[in-house]
């Protein structure tokens, strides 16, 4: 017995190689009590692993859990501090901004004068002499230039003043363009045009 | 990335780690590999977990990294679901447990009744007993590791401890399927 039982043992915890193997095997199919015995210890084993086994597959099932809420957390944690990171380098930009050191603004309260409606209005020359005679749309197109300009509305003005000056040579429409400039503290573009012999019977405001 | 040595070290961290690690680019690569689902995918991966714990602990794998051994029982498995599914649409109905045995030997018979009714023992029996015969017969431990472990004074003690237990296994098992 003692014998059935170390082979059966040798058998399924595979410690027995070849022809020993082969051996147990035959012996197996042969003797009925080495069978019984065999089974059982058998059963045993599976039922064992199959515990095992079942036991390990649950925790491992169980890790996803654990997984999934670690994950979240470190997503909740990674935007937190990415919040952190993006207030603080707003805080940083907001305290180290460079100061406003815009040259138009300052061209403007140097001149900001010139666009006081008394002074404005010595630039309005409507009345004076312009260079081409022009037909009845071209004359529609110069009102509303002028008016814009009166009415200091200069970014509306320097596209229609521009057309005036470059299609029909219409030297007015040029001061206004260089005035208007200046009023947007475009400061470069009004000195080219007010600096310049095409306007030089019109006052400069720059050498006001 | 992990090797034996650190899972022998802390088993249940390294496996978590390794399934936060490894899970979803497991997963990628068994449903590039083979025609299956991504939940299909998962079960794989869960049970290549399983069989990466057990073959650590019965020293099957005792060097070098656990993730590219891991691929590896993860193809087997996926090989093996892949020809079931062609043969028997009753495989995708199969439990975990079973397609992990099935994989293992498509020959060898598991009797779930039997198995049942044994463990139904083995809870009866109490921890001693249960706890030898899973060194013995499952976790395959040598005979000094159990002594050590039990802390038996010999083998013999061993040796008649083991049939004492297989023995009153027997007697419970029987008394269970009286009862039934």
């Amino acid at each position: 017995m003692d014998e059935y039982n170390e082979l059966i043992d040798a058998y399924l915890r595979d410690e027995l190689q070849g022809e020993q193997k082969i051996k147990f095997e035959e012996q197996l199919s042969k003797d009925e009590e080495l069978n019984r015995q065999f089974q059982v210890a058998l059963e045993i084993k599976q039922a064992l692993r199959y515990n095992d086994l079942s036991a390990k597959l649950e925790t491992i099932k169980a890790m996803d859990a654990v997984s999934s809420g670690a994950n979240q957390k470190k997503n909740r944690l990674y935007g937190l501090i990415l919040i952190c990171v993006l207030a603080l380098a707003a805080l940083l930009w907001y305290f180290n901004r460079p100061p406003v050191t815009d040259e138009s603004h300052k061209l403007n309260d140097n001149y900001a004068h010139l666009f006081e409606t008394e002074s404005f209005n010595s630039f309005i020359k409507h009345t004076t002499t312009r260079s081409n005679s022009s037909p009845a749309s071209f004359e529609d197109k110069q009102q509303k230039a002028y008016d814009l300009f009166s009415a200091q509305a200069f970014e509306y003005a320097i596209p229609l003043l521009t057309e005036l000056w470059e299609q029909h040579n219409d030297t007015l429409a040029y001061y206004y363009l260089g005035i208007s400039y200046l009023g947007e503290n475009k400061l470069s573009e009004a000195e080219k045009i007010l600096n310049s012999q095409v306007v030089a019977n019109y006052e400069n405001p720059l050498s006001q | 990335m992990s090797s034996v040595d650190d899972f022998k070290k802390n088993p249940e961290k390294e496996l978590q780690k390794l399934y936060s690690l490894a899970k979803q680019k497991c997963i990628t690569i068994l449903i590039k590999k083979f025609p299956i689902l991504a939940s299909d995918a998962e079960e794989i991966f869960q049970e290549g977990m399983t069989i990466l714990w057990e073959k650590i602990e019965k020293n099957e794998f005792t060097e070098g990294k656990l993730e590219p051994y891991l691929m590896g029982i993860m193809k087997n498995l996926g090989h093996t679901r892949n020809r079931q599914y062609k043969k028997d649409q009753n495989f995708k109905q199969k439990k975990s447990i079973d397609r992990i045995l099935y994989s293992e030997n498509p020959l060898t018979a598991y009797n779930e009744e039997r198995i049942s009714l044994v463990n139904q023992a083995l809870n009866k029996m109490g921890d001693p007993c249960k706890k030898l015969l899973d060194l013995y017969f499952n976790k395959q431990k040598s005979t000094e590791e159990i002594i050590k472990i039990m802390e038996y004074k010999n083998a013999n003690t061993l040796k008649s401890k083991k049939y004492k237990c297989i023995k009153r296994l027997q007697n419970l098992v029987k008394d269970i399927s009286n009862c039934k």
